[in-house]
């Protein structure tokens, strides 16, 4: 029963075709069905804060605005969440030279930092926002969304084993600076 | 095999088949290199604890925000529109005010078409058109 209702939804695909036409509740049941992967990726680097939602209603506006051009060569998903790393790695450096004007502090992360009551993950989420953007956005999608190695290439499109090299440093990077702050 | 081969080598066999050569390979490098697989092993640790649990999700009404914000942005872009070519329409005017004034200040006498710069028909005497016959002149003289 299941199988025949997920054979009777509308593809992403065949949401943007119809949101092409004009169809708005086509485009709105697309960024439903979207929204949890885009989350994930954008609050993994910027944290749960309001800024993240911006980016994440900017990440399908920019879709919408382009959606024209798009030709079905990558996913639907691919292709957002190409959008969502490109905008909070944006907003990591606008935020990096907003830092940098006020306080002079080079920290483009807004995770809180961890205290005596944080617990593990609190501290892991706060050591990998620290992470150089190019290493962050390698961890994100492979380490915490869960995206396979030949996937987070596509996505970032870059070689595969650039995202291994990138993965083994963020992964060296982590083991230090875990060490201060637990056992591993 | 380098510790930076069989790290990639583990980072691959997380989501891919390894055939059983490399396998085999990786998994006797490990032995031979016992530091190498304590890090392995906490790398693994690691990965347990970055792992999404829950789903994302940026709070409720997401999607009709999105569509309010694309709905928005349209009435944005028609402003810009007008916007862009309202400098047009106000430096037109403007050429237009200097045009009349320069009509108004250089006009003889201060009628409508004189102000519109149409042009005046000419009124000239009959005797003012008749030809000048320079033989005639000539012999006359």
């Amino acid at each position: 029963m299941s199988n025949l209702k997920a054979s009777m939804e509308p593809t992403n695909e065949e949401l943007v075709e119809r949101s092409k036409s004009g169809d708005p509740q086509a485009f709105k049941l697309l960024v439903t069905r979207n929204e949890g992967k885009v989350a994930g990726v954008v609050q993994s680097m910027l944290g749960a804060t309001p800024e993240a939602e911006d980016v994440g209603q900017e990440v399908f506006v920019r879709f919408y605005q382009s959606m024209e051009k798009f030709k079905g060569e990558s996913a639907v998903s691919t292709y957002l969440i190409r959008i969502a790393i490109n905008l909070s790695l944006n907003e990591i450096k606008r935020r990096k030279k907003r830092n940098f004007l006020f306080t002079r502090e080079e920290e483009g992360s807004m995770i809180k930092a961890p205290d005596s009551k944080s617990d593990m993950k609190e501290i892991v989420n706060y050591e990998v926002a620290r992470l150089e953007p190019e290493f962050q956005s390698v961890v994100t999608l492979r380490m915490i969304e869960g995206y396979s190695t030949e996937e987070t290439a596509e996505i970032l499109g870059i070689p595969l084993g650039t995202v291994l090299s990138r993965l083994s440093r963020a992964q060296k990077k982590l083991k230090q600076s875990l060490a201060k702050h637990m056992t591993l | 095999m380098k510790p930076d081969e069989i790290e990639n080598l583990f980072l691959l066999s997380l989501d891919t088949n390894l055939d059983d050569s490399r396998k085999q390979e990786m998994v006797k490098s490990m032995r031979e290199q016992a530091g190498l697989a304590e890090d392995l092993e906490k790398y693994t640790r690691i990965r347990e604890k970055l792992k999404r649990n829950t789903p994302a999700t940026f709070g409720p009404y997401f999607a009709q925000k999105v569509i309010n914000h694309i709905q928005n942005l349209r009435v944005e872009i028609d402003q810009q529109i007008v916007f862009f070519f309202r400098k047009y329409q106000l430096a037109a005017l403007g050429i237009v005010i200097a045009l009349v004034a320069v009509n108004v200040i250089f006009a003889d006498s201060l009628n409508l078409p004189s102000v519109l710069g149409i042009e005046e028909t000419v009124t000239t005497a009959d005797d003012d058109l008749l030809t000048f016959d320079f033989y005639e002149n000539i012999t006359n003289n």
